[in-house]
Parts: C-alpha cells; structure tokens; sequence
C-alpha cells in the first residue's frame, strides 16, 4: 500500500483540458482486466464497463440522441447508473441527474428546464410527454448482449457540456450548472499533484448523483484506473453500516461531509473498529470544523489516513482547493481550507478591493475549472460569472473567506448567512455552534426574522438531542450569554417536533424548510 | 390622575406587571421575568419606541432607555414607577 502524501499544487497542462469519456478510455486501455465498479454484489472489469455503455451509446443513438443533447438519468445508486452516465456521455450528451428520492414536483422542474430528449430510469411522475424512456431494466438488459460496435465518431470534445447539476440557493427556482467536460477533467488531473491515488485504490460512491461530490466520487477512480465502490442504497443513512461496508470493501479514498463523517467517527470509536485500508478521507460540502476532526486524530492520528479539507461549488466543478489537516490545526478556531488546485482566484472586500492578508472578502474563483453558467439564465450568469477589468472571468462564489498570513484561505461562511444587525456584523453559523455546543441540543438554526418593518431580530429553531429533554429556552439563553456577545444573543428559541433538522439532497440543512416548519409552529401556539 | 391615590408599592407592582406583560407581547417571548434583560431578549430600539409608547399611554410616562438597556426589566420598571411617584407628590404638593 502507497502511503497517503499530499504534494503541493500541480501546474495544469493544457492536454489536461479533455473530455471524460477519454479519460476512461485511457483507464480501459492500460486496465482493461482490473476491476473498474462494484455494485450490487458484483464487480465489473473496465473492459465489460467499455463495453456495456458502447451498448448504452449506442441505444441512446438510436433513440436520436446526439453531440449536445441532454438526457435525464433518475436511478438509485448501482451499476445501471454509472454506466448509464458513461454511456450518455459516449453519446455526445451530457446527463441530468435526478435525486430518487427528490419530491416529483422538484424533478417535474428539472426536466422541463433541462430540455431533455431521453430519459433513463423510473420518470415516476416526471411528465415526460414524449421523450423516450429507457427503464433501468432495460440497461441491464445490455451487459448480457454481444458488443455493440462502438459508436461512430459522434463522442463529445472537451468544450461540451458533460453534465447539468441543479443547485438551490436559499431562495428561488433550482438553477442547472453546465460543467463542460475539460471542467471535470482538470479536476481529476489536478488531483495528481496533491494527491498519489493509483489503480490499486478502491473509492466509495457515498452521494446521490445529484450531489456533484459524485463527480468527484466516480472519476476519481475511473480516470485512474482504480476501482469504484457504490454504496448500496439506503445505507448511508446508517453510520454504522457504512462503516462496516467501508471496512469489508477495503475502501481507501473515502469523501465526506463534515457531518457524516462526524456520525462515523462515533461508531469508529464506540466499536474500536479498524480501517486499515483506509488512506484518505475528503471533507467537502460544508465547513469542517477542528472539533469535527479532533476525537479522529485523537484515536487514530493524521498520518494515515490523511484528512483533507477541501472547499468547492458545483459552479467550478466540484472542487477547488485543499488542505491537509495538520496536528497545530486542531487547536486553532479556524481550519484552512489551503491553496488552489488549479486555476487563480481574488478575494474581494466588500469594497471591491483585493482583500490584503487578515482581511475577509469574496472568494472570486477562475480558470478551467470554472463551469460555463446556468441554463437558460443568461442574466444570472452575466452576474455570477462576470468578466473582470482583468479580463478574466470568474465565478463569484457568495462565500466569505479570510487570506491568511501563510498565504492560504480560510472558510468563514456564506455571505448570505453573514447579516449586519444594528450596526453588528453577525456570522449566524457562530451563533448556531454556540447553541449546538449545549449537550441536549441536536441542531440548531439561527436567522434573522422580520416581525414587523423595523423589528428585526435574531431567532434560533432547534430540535433535540435523541435522548435529552428540551432544555427550554431559559438555560438556552444562559448557555449562549456565556460564550457570545449580546448583540449576537437569539431574541427566542424555539424547538422544532422534528428528530433532526431537515435536509437537502446535498446533505446540507435546509434553512429554508426550517423557516417554513418554525413558521408554522409559531402560528399554531400564538 | 387616578394613580397618585394608589399607595406607592400597588404602582410598582402593577408597573412591573404590566411591563413583563409588554415584554412578552412584543418580543413573543412567554417566559419573561423582571430579572431579564431587555436588550438579551432581543430587544432594539424600535421596540423600545414601542414599549415607551404603552408606558405612557397607561401611565403617562416612558421608561428611562438607559436603564431599560443597560439594567434587568424589574429595575426599569422600578425607575419609572418611582419617577410617576415623585411627580405625583410634587403635583400634590
């Protein structure tokens, strides 16, 4: 086994800048007998993954699908789909994933906004009219048929787009990210300099498809030869089963969130489990905090696995810089988020300057990673991805983080979670980790809500902790005096009838429901 | 005016009362008690205007905002029901 190192940033070639379907086709070649994708119990060579979604391809082309087209794939997690991604792409199209368990009212938009001409997997109530549909059945059908001829030159080029993945901000319609092929490429070839992945590591698919850390997930592996584990449905809402899977597959690249990783470290730790394969483990998503990671380190130290916090958005293609977290980085407030993997980036104050080290601002990300736009938001684009006097475009990505005086970044929140009450700027996920630091709190969401015009204040919605009685919100409030300043002080508590707080299909808590549940609460009992 | 024949501790109880009361109308908060402080409850100034204003109506006067922000509820409601004292002496007077 290869130790875990990480390296320093590498400099981008421009052959770096290809298209995904060359990149397996790189792997197929040089790999063609070793173990491309374990799903369902069974595991699949690159060659048979070559050839299954020439198959794919090649139906898709008979239905008409071509260079440019869009196609929706709806299927729970498993072999039919990640060769039904492969396929699309072969095809010249670029796939629309669609979360299973997404509400159909969400995936209904989805479809229509994507403009899709063939869809893959159970439409459920999709309202697909008249565009064909290929069941899940049916792809499986194809790995038991003789070879179909590969498909005639009609495969995509690194400009086009290879998949649309829709993101919700926390108001508004979903907007669908193009991420162009090279995007996605520079991604996986960038990865090279920080990281020593090789064919003989096994990577486990833990997010929906429609989460773009699956991006990440899938050709990760399937551009280095390595073998890709999808997590069987349904599990990874078990800590527990998933550690027991990890360790059973022999998974050694493992990506996570903060928070699930945080579930695991638990079961890890209650169960004195080992995980002597494991050589990586990816923080991405959300931010990762010190006390996250530090009964990890404690039990297990940073050398192998090493932990990596890294930061990015769908809109630069899933991931744009890392850190590896180091022994002095457990006593700080603040973890580093690092330095880029490719490309440059400005950190703009909120006067529109460079921000200077120690100061805050924007993070501004360009380069080739950076995804071509929304879908049929042509002014959004033009907003977010604007061209700077420099004459580089960038995409600006709401978040708010520090230059540090080593020159790298550190994460300080959305800038939309950043308010300014009273003259105070308050960063409301401080105010949610001071609540969630009392024992019986689970989860914890602050924001600042409208009473009337003028009466503004800070609310926070709770639920909590499996076991614990409600604290009410007098020891609440006496807990959070006592490790923040009163302007920062939520005007009420209020805790939600709900065992955890809800969440997106990304795994991230979903404000947005948590307004609408408190909301509704607050009238019932007035 | 009907207060100054009310003996001086029925005023400070029924100012403390009402001012709780006040309290927990406006910032929705039930659980008020003369202990807490306005501004940890999340009160600001517009509320303040808006506290003042119930004050007077019903009293004639507003709370000092000095001490309504910077001491527990019970101390302001004190203050102001001892100022509506004094004057009401010196109107006797």
């Amino acid at each position: 086994m290869t130790l875990p190192t990480i390296g320093p940033p590498r400099t981008a070639r421009d052959d770096d800048y290809r298209t995904l379907t060359d990149l397996f086709a790189a792997s197929a070649e040089r790999f063609p007998d070793r173990t491309a994708l374990t799903a369902d119990g069974a595991s699949y060579s690159y060659r048979r993954l070559d050839t299954w979604s020439d198959a794919v391809a090649a139906l898709l082309a008979g239905l008409g699908v071509g260079r440019g087209d869009r196609v929706a794939l709806r299927m729970p997690p498993g072999a039919a789909a990640v060769v039904s991604m492969i396929g699309i792409m072969k095809a010249g199209a670029a796939y629309v994933p669609l979360e299973v368990r997404n509400p159909p009212s969400r995936n209904r938009f989805i479809v229509s906004d994507s403009g899709v001409t063939a869809f893959l997997g159970d439409p459920a109530e999709c309202e697909t009219g008249q565009i064909p549909v290929v069941p899940e059945e049916r792809i499986t059908q194809l790995l038991s048929q003789p070879p179909a001829a590969p498909p005639a030159r009609t495969g995509p080029e690194p400009r086009d787009t290879a998949y649309i993945i829709y993101t919700s901000g926390t108001t508004g319609r979903p907007k669908g990210v193009l991420v162009p092929h090279g995007a996605a490429a520079v991604l996986t070839a960038s990865a090279e300099g920080p990281f020593a992945f090789d064919e003989h590591d096994s990577w486990l698919l833990f997010h929906s498809i429609a989460f773009d850390f699956s991006v990440w997930e899938i050709w990760g592996p399937l551009s280095t030869g390595a073998r890709l584990v999808v997590l069987p449905p349904g599990t990874s809402r078990s800590p527990e089963a998933c550690m027991h899977f990890i360790a059973d597959e022999g998974i050694t690249v493992l990506s996570q969130t903060p928070t699930a990783f945080g579930a695991m470290t638990q079961i890890v730790l209650r169960d004195q489990f080992a995980l002597p394969s494991l050589r990586y483990v990816l923080f991405g998503g959300e931010k990762l905090t010190p006390e996250t990671v530090r009964p990890w380190a404690k039990q297990f130290g940073l050398a192998s696995p090493a932990l990596v916090n890294m930061y990015g958005v769908t809109e630069a293609a899933v991931l744009s810089t890392y850190h590896a977290v180091a022994e002095e980085d457990l006593d700080d407030d603040n973890l580093s988020i690092g330095v880029l993997l490719s490309g440059t980036a400005r950190v703009v104050t909120d006067a529109g300057e460079d921000a200077a080290p120690g100061e805050d601002g924007e993070l501004w990300l360009a380069g080739p990673q950076v995804a071509d736009g929304y879908l049929g938001r042509p002014e959004l684009t033009a907003e977010r991805f604007p061209t700077h006097t420099d004459g580089i475009r960038y995409y600006r990505t709401g978040d708010l983080v520090t230059v540090r005086r080593d020159g790298t970044y550190g994460y300080v929140g959305r800038a939309d979670l950043q308010v300014k009450l009273r003259g105070h700027r308050i960063e409301l996920s401080d105010i949610e980790v001071a609540v969630q630091a009392h024992p019986a709190v689970a989860g914890a969401v602050v924001w600042v809500h409208e009473f009337k015009p003028g009466d503004q204040r800070l609310v926070c919605a709770y639920v909590v902790a499996e076991g614990a009685e409600d604290p009410g919100t007098r020891p609440l409030r006496a807990h959070v005096k006592e490790l923040l300043p009163s302007y920062m002080h939520p005007s009420g508590y209020a805790a939600l009838p709900l065992p955890h707080l809800p969440s997106t299909v990304n795994g991230k808590v979903d404000r947005a429901e948590v307004a609408r549940i408190w909301q509704e609460e607050r009238s019932r009992t007035r | 005016m009907s207060i100054a024949h009310h003996p001086r501790t029925t005023l400070a109880e029924e100012v403390r009362t009402a001012t709780l009361a006040w309290v927990a109308e406006l910032l929705e908060e039930p659980e008020v008690e003369l202990e807490d402080s306005f501004l940890e409850l999340g009160g600001h100034s517009a509320l303040a205007l808006q506290l003042g204003e119930y004050a007077k109506e019903r009293f004639g006067d507003e709370y000092d905002l000095m001490v309504l922000f910077e001491q527990p509820l019970g101390r302001a409601a004190d203050e102001l029901s001892a100022r509506l004292t004094a004057a009401a002496t010196a109107e006797a007077a």
